[in-house]
């Protein structure tokens, strides 16, 4: 009965522990995201979340909302209400890029990116070594993320 | 021969033929043309006049190597910074007989002044040719004034300078077609004319070395000074001097049946004198330099490669012909006045070329390569050069300049 | 005349007016009494002196136009695209140049903005890391007090409120000063053309601009180095951004004070000299190194006829006594 106890228990650990490490609250680590919402010269990018999960050294490298040097100030999320002191959060999940920065950058408030700008500072961080090179290599852009659209219809019609 | 051309003719026609052609029956005077000289100059005229033709139809990229570094070529560092300084005569010659009262001078007026107005002219027409469209060259004067810039007011007096200097001018061309009333009135306006002219010349001398205040990163500081002004200004004073020397000199020697007994047998006491107050002016020059590169503290430039290259012209171009003066002056030597003032123009031309061509954007790379000027470029210069000598010979030979008309005889202004 | 201490500079004349003056209380017709001279010199010159010492004490910091538009090129984001330049030239209808604009080989040459396009990239070794070079986008740095406006003889530029300096085509007649005066040497002329030349300069898309919009470089730019806004705002965010990352930035942010204060600021992770940015700008505006001349033109305007008029009469009256 013991031996039955532990496995049960470790078992729910490990459930719990892999479940709570890899998801944000609320909801599950998206593994693919296609990000379309700019698709305009280039395909909308297949990007691998999860992939870059596990390389990461934690959400904030990129869902820089707390504890960063590129957040404003609290007062662009929260809401300080002091009747409801202790609950006053009102969002609690990692947001996607998009939910704070705009399509297009905006002139009275320059000290947020707009969305484009976003995704290729926030991929640059790391990247830079290759596709930073891209004032040097003539592939560039298209090495690692982007499909040209008359390309892709190209294929297409192959 | 000489007193022919004063000769009234009766009919018109015959006395056009006779002012033009001085005299001559036009198949005489045809002949007379053909000299090596006038041959040179109208090859000179044949391969330049086209290619100014070139610059109007197909724009300036097709006979400079203007770029966006160097937007200024040897056509505006030749005609209008070297040119304008050796113009000053006019209002020296004029400053020293009218206002100083040096009545000694007075065979010299005519031509100092001559020389001058005709120095503006080819400087105006030289920007014709170099600006980029110059069927607006009016407009600074006209149409929308930049009071800030001191191109402005260089447009300003070189519009209102030339008047000026046609009508101080128009005694000699009066006289030429027996003007008699009107050249009354223009003798009147002398004095005035030639206090205008000396405020004018004044401003716009020192302008031409202030253009460059506006770039101070892009001069050498060697020839960069906040007394760019100042050194413009009194350089434009020995400059006239001397080139009143200079052409004395040649039209002594080329022109001498033109010229009176008056103008000759004075010229050489005369020279000297001019080269004793040019002389003054420059060494005055030679010590503003010096107090140019003390201001600024730069004599460890000195060292370097564009130093000696400021050591020479300073002390190769603006002492030595002052030592030449000097030597000339209390020898009494009209030949070695001479000299000097050939030396001290070349000094002005250099000077100018450096501070508007060769010394800016000095830091570049590929500088020295990029001013060069191609080949169809200085040929516009030389068949403009041409022109301007030619016309120069054309009035000299017609007009009482170097000699007084008979019937007026020289009035003290 | 040098035997005699009593003789003046200018020989007899100022002598002989004096002596008129004592004798009937003023001046012949025709000389001048050396008070006269004096006072009439005084007049003048303290009129005009005191116009131009008014000018000393003139504010020169201008803060005209507050609410103007600027842009902050951070240049340690940039990786050297060139997709600025291509929007740029489609914005502007540009010619197509004659390399396409994802051909990386034009790095291997320094180049500058000329008459068919307005803005061009460098590219800048990293002497940290061989393989992220520096980028660094040349064009017209609208400054706050142009040089190119105070040369012009013809007023052909403007600073508009929006930040922009536009050049009007219609007003120049091709002097070609401005290239002379422009600190960055920025404007290039079309010296091809033989009937319209002209300069040609990036616009910071003024249209789009007083429409509400974005200029296409920094809305095209997919790095985030290009921000427009007002450059007020731009500057706290460039000295924020230095602030949180001293190690990453060099602590200038040029155009800040540079001839005056440009609209186009940039902030470097080496030093600006290295990329070809102007050294040693002075930061007084360009015009400020002019007005000390053009001051004189009306003190020469004034003191001239006097000071000449007095030589004139005091010849005269030298030879009149003869």
């Amino acid at each position: 009965m013991k031996k039955a106890t532990v496995i049960v228990v470790a078992l729910a650990l490990w459930i719990g522990v892999s479940a709570g490490a890899g998801s944000a609250a609320g909801g599950g680590v998206p593994k693919v995201l296609t990000l379309g919402s700019l698709s305009k010269v280039y395909e909308p990018v297949p990007f691998n979340h999860s992939g870059h999960v596990s390389m990461a050294g934690g959400c904030s490298d990129c869902h820089h909302q707390h504890g960063s040097t590129q957040v404003q100030a609290c007062s662009e999320c929260h809401r300080i209400d002091p009747s409801a002191f202790k609950k006053n959060v009102n969002v609690s999940r990692l947001k996607p890029c998009g939910d704070c920065h705009p399509a297009s950058a905006r002139a009275e408030d320059v000290g947020r990116p707009g969305l484009m700008a976003a995704y290729h500072q926030a991929c640059f961080k790391c990247h830079r070594g290759e596709v930073g090179s891209v004032g040097k290599d003539p592939k560039g852009c298209t090495e690692m993320c982007h499909v040209p659209k008359e390309q892709a219809k190209l294929e297409e019609k192959k | 021969m000489k007193e022919d051309i004063f000769v009234k003719e009766e009919s018109f026609p015959a006395r056009f033929t006779d002012k033009l052609l001085m005299g001559m029956p036009l198949s005489e005077y045809a002949r007379a043309l053909i000299t090596p000289f006038n041959v040179v100059a109208m090859i000179l005229l044949c391969i330049g006049f086209p290619l100014i033709g070139i610059r109007f139809a197909k724009g300036l990229a097709a006979v400079t190597h203007a770029s966006n570094e160097y937007p200024w070529s040897i056509l505006l560092g030749w005609g209008l910074f070297a040119g304008v300084p050796l113009s000053a005569t006019g209002y020296v010659m004029a400053t020293a007989v009218y206002i100083l009262g040096y009545k000694r001078y007075h065979s010299l007026v005519r031509l100092g002044v001559l020389t001058g107005f005709m120095g503006y002219l080819f400087a105006v027409i030289y920007l014709l040719i170099d600006i980029g469209r110059p069927w607006r060259i009016y407009y600074p004067m006209a149409v929308s004034y930049g009071p800030t810039s001191v191109l402005f007011l260089v447009a300003w007096h070189v519009a209102t300078y030339l008047t000026v200097q046609l009508l101080e001018f128009s005694p000699a061309i009066l006289e030429w077609i027996n003007a008699r009333r009107s050249r009354k009135w223009a003798i009147l306006i002398t004095i005035g004319m030639t206090v205008g002219g000396v405020i004018l010349s004044t401003l716009h001398q020192s302008a031409l070395g202030a253009l460059f205040l506006l770039a101070p990163g892009k001069l050498h500081p060697l020839w960069y000074s906040a007394f760019i002004p100042v050194f413009a200004f009194i350089s434009s004073i020995y400059g006239g001097l001397c080139m009143v020397i200079a052409v004395s000199t040649v039209a002594a020697k080329w022109l001498r049946e033109r010229a009176d007994r008056n103008f000759l047998d004075n010229l050489d006491p005369l020279t000297v004198g001019l080269g004793k107050a040019a002389c003054i002016v420059l060494f005055v020059f030679f010590a503003l330099r010096l107090i140019g590169v003390a201001h600024d503290d730069n004599w460890a430039l000195l060292g370097t490669p564009y130093g000696f290259w400021w050591l020479t012209e300073v002390l190769l171009f603006i002492l030595v012909p002052g030592v030449i003066l000097t030597v000339g002056v209390k020898r009494s030597s009209a030949r070695i006045v001479r000299w000097g003032a050939f030396t001290a123009l070349a000094g002005i031309i250099l000077n100018r070329l450096n501070v508007s061509i060769l010394m800016f954007n000095w830091n570049l790379p590929n500088h020295f390569r990029d001013i060069v000027p191609p080949a169809r470029e200085v040929f516009i210069v030389l068949s403009i050069i041409t022109f301007h000598i030619l016309l120069f010979r054309w009035i000299l030979n017609r007009m009482p300049v170097l000699r007084e008309h008979p019937d007026y005889p020289e009035e003290h202004g | 005349m040098a035997d005699n201490p009593r003789k003046g500079a200018l020989g007899d004349g100022i002598r002989e007016g004096e002596r008129t003056v004592k004798e009937n209380g003023e001046g012949e017709r025709g000389t001048l009494s050396r008070r006269q001279v004096l006072q009439t010199l005084a007049a003048a010159g303290g009129a005009a002196l005191i116009g131009a010492s008014a000018e000393v004490f003139a504010e020169n910091r201008i803060s005209g136009w507050p609410d103007r538009k600027g842009m902050l090129t951070d240049l340690t984001e940039c990786v050297g695209c060139r997709t600025c330049e291509k929007a740029c030239n489609q914005a502007n209808r540009l010619p197509e140049p004659e390399v396409p604009f994802d051909e990386k080989s034009v790095f291997e040459k320094k180049r500058r903005p000329t008459a068919s396009a307005y803005t061009v990239v460098n590219r800048y070794a990293n002497p940290k890391s061989s393989d992220k070079p520096f980028y660094r986008k040349v064009q017209c740095n609208h400054c706050n007090e142009p040089g190119c406006a105070a040369a012009c003889p013809v007023r052909a530029y403007t600073k508009t409120p929006e930040g922009a300096v536009l050049y009007n085509k219609d007003v120049c007649f091709g002097c070609r000063y401005c290239m002379v005066a422009c600190p960055f040497y920025v404007p290039a002329y079309d010296y091809e053309s033989a009937l319209d030349p002209r300069i040609v300069k990036c616009t910071l898309c003024h249209e789009r601009v007083k429409n509400g919009g974005m200029p296409a470089c920094a809305e095209a730019c997919p790095a985030g180095t290009i921000t427009f806004g007002k450059r007020e705002d731009l500057i706290k965010l460039a000295r924020n951004r230095i602030r949180k990352n001293p190690d990453r930035y060099i602590d200038h942010i040029y155009g800040e004070y540079e001839v005056g204060g440009t609209s186009w600021m940039y902030i470097s992770g080496i030093p600006f000299d290295r990329m070809d940015f102007p050294a040693n700008l002075v930061e007084k505006p360009l015009v400020e190194q002019t007005k000390g001349f053009l001051s004189a033109v009306p003190l020469v305007l004034t003191i001239w006829p006097a000071l000449l008029g007095m030589c004139y009469a005091a010849t005269r009256n030298k030879e009149g006594k003869e």
